[in-house]
């Protein structure tokens, strides 16, 4: 299992991921008030990521995208490109969002910087496949939208109260998140089940993670449906929405949580 | 409340449902999933979502108008469908819908040169016979790293040759040097002039063996073989010994299939994992590959690909609708 106690990585690596973690700290605490500065912080800790990421790739001589240490790594690398995305989805570019984004940056960061193990492993055959990539990045840039509309959906109880045009935000937000999320969300199961159908011979094969990842999938569904049978039950759709988010913790960190059922086809990360 | 309410709030119990058997799967295990969800009641729950599916049509304008959602339920359609027909329990059904008779799963174990056409089922049925035989040409095993001779003293220096025949290379401290000089596939002795000698045999079986000269700082050189299949021995009167290492990091496992028709060669390619032959509505994959006293055993996996190319078509329509669906909102600027 890669994942050991909670360790520095006192190497080239280790420095450029928390240079970038340091990077998000600092838009975090100059986002609200110094916000032009944040920006170009904000870029800058991109250029870091990237050059992490880069770093990677070049070490262990294929797309970094094969263990839980890497999976992280590219998350980190995704929140500056997906903050930008963002503004245009949500249409509004209020400070607070650069804040929100900063503190996800720190969230995903962290299991890279300082739990997962970073040893370059050789690819076992399974995970030879051009297709594994695309499947595990479109995963990937799913789960940071549902993160963010998890957000605006943890916003919307929290905030809830008479401000009609403050709910209203929240929920649209979210829904607005969601609607990037799923379709990316779709393609992860779809280019896992072609991999699947080439490398075992089967494009769904029951495992505990393809389940999980089946569980996150459907309750983005009901989310969806239930807009439409409630479309101004705003607590609800909030609800639903966080526990997409919370599916997709499990799913990511299934084999990691669960020693016990072992044997599953997505043990790569162990 | 209407019809359409009712519904609305049965397609969230049934969505709900199938999260729960999910869930409930997850925490089974793949194989017993597996049984889980082939079992009668889920065979049921499977008819009940396709029919909500096809109802939706009748019910819902929009999902016969707006033509993004009709490809987003129309593809879970499909998707759907291709499951049950390939399914473990769907596969018979069709079969026998059909006239013919086929199978979901199974393996096919072959020996170097070796042919068959029986497929043990790994629902543990029995057998399945394909309508044309299948013969393992060759097998064999790519690696990251290369296997090496290692060579041990007495005083516990060691040097590694590469296993192949190659130039003389100097060992440390000034000993002198050593070399691979030839390579055996099948290593026999035979008598010649009254003297055993090595010889490479021709017929089958397989004896991997190395000949190396090993030449000690002003001495004459000494030649010695080390075996693949023997640890390391001492050798009388020397202060060495040495041992063959295999390769541990395997970076593919690769068989040469031949599908084999009325006689003929029909088809010939080599699989590897992420790399299956198809032929005759069958994949065939590399699964498992050992070694025996024979040489390569290599393990292919057969499996139906029925329906399959449904449920990608399905994945596809459902992905495009989402992308005109979300994405025409998202421009427009409206979140209803
Ligand atoms: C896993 C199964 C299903 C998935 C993934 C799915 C997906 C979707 C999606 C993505 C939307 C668009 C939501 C939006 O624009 O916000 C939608 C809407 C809808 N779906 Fe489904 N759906 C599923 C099952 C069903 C079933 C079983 C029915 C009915 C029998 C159904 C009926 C509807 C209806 C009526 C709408 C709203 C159409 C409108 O906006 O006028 N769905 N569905």
């Amino acid at each position: 299992m890669m994942m050991g106690e909670m360790r520095i990585k006192a190497d080239i690596q280790g420095l450029l991921i928390y240079l970038t973690m340091a990077g998000y700290l600092l838009v975090f605490l100059s986002a609200v008030k110094f916000s032009k500065l944040a920006k170009v912080l904000f870029a800058g800790s991109f250029v870091l990521s990237l050059a992490a990421l880069v770093y990677r790739w070049v070490v262990v001589g294929h797309l970094p995208m094969q263990n839980m240490f890497e999976v992280f790594l590219f998350l980190g690398f995704t929140i500056w490109p997906i903050h930008l995305l963002s503004k245009k989805i949500l249409r509004n570019d209020k400070s607070a969002y650069m804040m929100i984004d900063a503190v996800l940056g720190l969230v995903v960061l962290f299991p890279a910087g300082y739990v997962f193990n970073h040893q370059p492993q050789y690819l076992p055959p399974a995970l030879q496949y051009w297709l594994f990539g695309p499947h595990v990045a479109a995963y990937m840039l799913a789960y940071i939208f549902m993160a963010k509309a998890a957000v605006f959906a943890a916003g919307g109880l929290i905030l809830y109260h008479d401000d009609r045009a403050l709910n209203n935000t929240m929920a649209d937000s979210g829904y607005r998140l969601v609607a990037v999320g799923f379709p990316l969300l779709t393609l992860g199961l779809f280019l896992g089940s072609i991999w699947g159908k080439y490398a075992w011979g089967d494009w769904w094969g029951w495992d505990p993670k393809e389940l999980w990842s089946l569980v996150c999938w459907l309750v983005y569904a009901i989310y969806l449906h239930t807009r439409y049978a409630w479309p101004k039950r705003y607590q609800i759709h909030h609800v639903l929405n966080i526990l997409g988010l919370v599916c997709i913790v499990i799913t990511l960190l299934w084999v990691n949580l669960s020693k016990i059922f072992s044997g599953g086809l997505h043990n790569y990360a162990s | 409340m209407s019809f359409r309410q009712h519904l609305n709030i049965a397609v969230l119990w049934v969505l709900t449902a199938f999260t729960v058997f999910s869930v409930r799967g997850a925490f089974m295990g793949a194989e017993r999933a597996k049984v889980f969800f082939n079992s009668m009641p889920m065979v049921l729950f499977w008819c009940l979502l396709l029919l909500l599916f096809i109802i939706g049509f009748f019910v819902y304008a929009s999902l016969r108008k707006r033509w993004p959602l009709t490809a987003i339920h129309a593809g879970c359609i499909l998707v759907l469908a291709g499951g049950m027909v390939g399914s473990e329990k769907g596969h018979p059904l069709v079969d026998r819908f059909l006239g013919k008779s086929s199978f979901t799963k199974g393996t096919l174990e072959l020996r170097q040169g070796q042919s068959s056409n029986h497929v043990e089922l790994d629902s543990g049925t029995g057998n399945g016979e394909l309508l044309f035989t299948v013969r393992l040409k060759d097998a064999f095993i790519e690696y990251y790293d290369k296997p090496a001779i290692h060579i041990q003293f007495s005083d516990h220096t060691h040097f590694s040759v590469p296993a192949e025949v190659g130039k003389e290379m100097a060992l440390p401290d000034n000993r002198g040097t050593v070399q691979v000089t030839k390579v055996y596939r099948n290593f026999k002795l035979k008598q010649v002039d009254g003297r055993m000698t090595p010889y490479e045999a021709d017929e089958s079986g397989s004896n991997p063996a190395y000949e190396l000269v090993l030449v000690p700082d002003g001495k004459p050189p000494e030649t010695f073989f080390v075996f693949e299949r023997m640890p390391m021995h001492t050798m009388g009167g020397r202060d060495y010994r040495a041992e063959y290492v295999a390769p541990r990091m395997v970076k593919d496992y690769k068989s040469t299939l031949q599908v084999i028709e009325e006689g003929g060669v029909v088809k010939e390619a080599t699989i590897e994992v992420n790399k299956p032959l198809y032929y005759g509505g069958y994949h065939f994959y590399q699964s498992t590959f050992a070694y025996d006293q024979t040489g390569p055993v290599s393990g292919i996996s057969v499996s139906s690909s029925r329906g399959v190319w449904v449920v990608f078509v399905g994945y596809g329509v459902i992905f495009a609708g989402l992308v005109m669906q979300f994405g025409s909102k998202l421009l427009k600027g409206v979140a209803r």
